[in-house]
């Protein structure tokens, strides 16, 4: 069975030479799997984040265990960054926008948005990733 | 030779019509290749936990962990964590190992880890 399988190269390259590195695709290495991907704005509904304020968001997944995510949001300058999982905010942040607490559970993959600044209020884009592998 | 490859989308959706974000697979596109993926414990001895990949690269990880004394059991969090009680984690990768530093303040945690063969280029 080990002499059966697919590689895809891009073009110009031999699938039958290229390392695992260079190859699209490998029926030799499992792949992760998605199970949701998604581009929302928080508040979910029409509204801006009051000032000085913060609003969590659940995000639904139903896999009754807590699975892998990756996580990033948009502050208000437009610069995208990835989130991590400090649950308390860093005072040397210089954007109003930050998160805490991104984490999953069996039911939801959880985050909470502040917003620092004491004179305006922002809808928050945030893009998000949850894998469906438990990881056994 | 742009003219060949293979596209799939899901039910429901033309693939000769979808965009690139309701596809699949594209094989255009790359996909991570797990090297090694899974999940072991760690009993907060304060030292760095290993896991052992030896691609001689560093390569590209997700790693989330369970188990903060001072949360939920069943919550799981995306490395760098930190909350106000001084309970951490973080991850980092060289060419041989994913070291993991985790301090839970619990008997044991668990790590969840994919490793790709895919190296940050």
């Amino acid at each position: 069975m080990s002499q059966y399988g697919a590689k895809i190269t891009p073009a110009g390259q031999d699938a039958t030479k290229a390392s695992i590195q260079n190859q699209q695709f490998t029926s030799e290495a499992i792949s992760p799997k998605i199970l949701q991907t998604s581009l929302n704005k928080a508040p979910r509904n029409s509204g801006s984040i009051a000032t000085t304020s913060s609003v969590t968001v659940n995000v639904q997944h139903g896999l009754g265990y807590s699975p892998s995510f990756l996580f990033w949001y948009k502050d208000e300058s437009g610069a995208w960054h990835f989130a991590d999982s400090m649950n308390f905010n860093l005072n040397n942040i210089p954007a109003a926008i930050s998160t805490t607490s991104v984490k999953s559970d069996p039911t939801n993959l959880s985050v909470t948005f502040a917003n620092s600044s004491v004179t305006t209020a922002y809808a928050v884009d945030y893009h998000y990733v949850i894998f469906a592998d438990q990881l056994l | 030779m742009s003219n060949f490859g293979i596209k799939a989308s899901p039910p429901g959706i033309d693939v000769t019509k979808a965009i690139d974000e309701q596809l699949s697979f594209n094989s255009q596109y790359p996909l991570f290749k797990i090297a090694i993926a899974g999940r072991t414990t760690s009993t907060n001895s304060g030292s760095t936990l290993k896991i052992h990949h030896g691609l001689g690269y560093i390569p590209i990880f997700i790693c989330t962990a369970s188990g903060a004394a001072s949360q939920n059991a069943n919550d799981r969090y995306l490395c760098d964590y930190r909350n106000a009680g001084g309970e951490k984690f973080t991850a980092y990768a060289d060419t041989e190992d994913l070291n993991v530093d985790v301090s839970f303040g619990t008997a044991e945690c668990n790590i969840f880890y994919y490793i790709f063969y895919d190296p940050g280029k």
